[in-house]
């Protein structure tokens, strides 16, 4: 049998820019006391630079109903992302959760409200973060709970030390 | 004798191979992070989340561009929870004023069920592929048929903010 991706792919060749550049994932996890911001970051370290290419993540939507914790699906999580090296807004405000994380919003409380109904969609974002950066999070919970909020941020990590100009 | 106006497609059209080459280049080469750095072509998104409840009339919303840098919009998301009783419709319209007209770019009619008691989110992506040059309004218009609307509406620009220096080709503004 022909394998055809045996004669497509240079092997060696594939090594050799895996040995500069290879995807990676990043995760992010913080819970959000209720009705405050926080400021939640990942470092870049120094292994290399980070050029983000998507994200997914998900989220709670807690909130207190009288004195019970419910969960009615409503997304109270705002998201301000920011090239934690220089401070640059990359949302220019506060976005809902809502509109960029899948699968989005998760069960918190069993048998509570609907599931996500999201589509399974990496959220496209391309932005390049240097080498002993940070990926700044800024996170708004407006609920009368706390929240959580999980991001995994989707790349490629590029050689310091490799990098090609 | 009047002229024949140029589709807008075709003159936003020009743009295209500058920004598909920008991915190309990503996709079939090494990254170059320097290069990247360079270009300083990135990622940006603007977010609103409007309160319709109980209002009637047309919600808008304006996204402007900041001095030196164009903004490529590749869509608008639309997130609502579907939390109202009564059958109802939302429009969606988006306007370039500064084109000496108000040009509609979209508008499309998203369908509200009537499943009271439950609160299922809908999620739409209103695809532009429309480029704004600096302090040009993006303006998006959020109708309803009539006053009974959802209690809210998420609202989320995808697109890219380019350097105004980096899209000029022959001295052409990239919408001319």
């Amino acid at each position: 049998m022909l394998n055809p991706y045996h004669t497509a792919i240079n092997v060696p060749k594939v090594l050799e820019i895996q040995n500069r550049q290879y995807q990676e994932a990043i995760p992010l996890e913080q819970e959000v006391p209720a009705s405050s911001q926080v400021d939640a970051a990942v470092q870049i370290t120094s292994v290399g630079n980070f050029m983000l290419m998507s994200m997914t993540g998900s989220f709670t939507t807690k909130y207190l109903d009288e004195q019970d914790p419910a969960d009615d699906g409503i997304c109270r999580m705002f998201v301000q992302l920011l090239d934690g090296s220089n401070q640059r807004p990359l949302f220019d405000d506060f976005i809902a959760a809502n509109l960029f994380l899948s699968p989005g919003r998760v069960r918190a409380v069993a048998g509570l409200g609907d599931p996500s109904d999201q589509l399974y969609l990496e959220y496209p974002f391309v932005y390049t973060f240097p080498q002993n950066g940070q990926i700044l999070v800024r996170i708004r919970n407006t609920a009368t709970f706390a929240n959580t909020l999980r991001i995994m941020f989707k790349g490629i990590r590029i050689f310091a030390a490799n990098r090609q100009g | 004798m009047a002229l024949t106006p140029v589709p807008e497609l075709i003159k936003e059209a020009k743009t295209f191979p500058l920004l598909y080459g920008l991915y190309e280049q990503l996709i079939t080469e090494p990254i170059r992070f320097d290069s990247a750095q360079e270009a300083q072509a990135h990622s940006y998104s603007y977010g609103i989340r409007i309160d319709l409840s109980g209002r009637a009339g047309v919600q808008t919303w304006t996204i402007t561009p900041p001095n030196d840098y164009h903004y490529f919009l590749e869509g608008i998301r639309v997130f609502y929870p579907e939390d109202t009783v009564n059958a109802n419709t939302l429009s969606i319209e988006v306007e370039q004023p500064e084109r000496g007209r108000l040009v509609t770019l979209a508008q499309i009619a998203i369908p509200v069920l009537t499943t009271p008691g439950e609160l299922r989110p809908k999620k739409y992506m209103v695809r532009l592929n429309t480029l704004f040059g600096p302090t040009m309004n993006c303006v998006i218009k959020i109708r309803g048929q009539d006053g009974t609307r959802p209690a809210y509406v998420d609202l989320m620009s995808e697109g890219l903010l380019i350097p105004a220096a980096g899209l000029k080709p022959k001295g052409l503004e990239p919408w001319q």
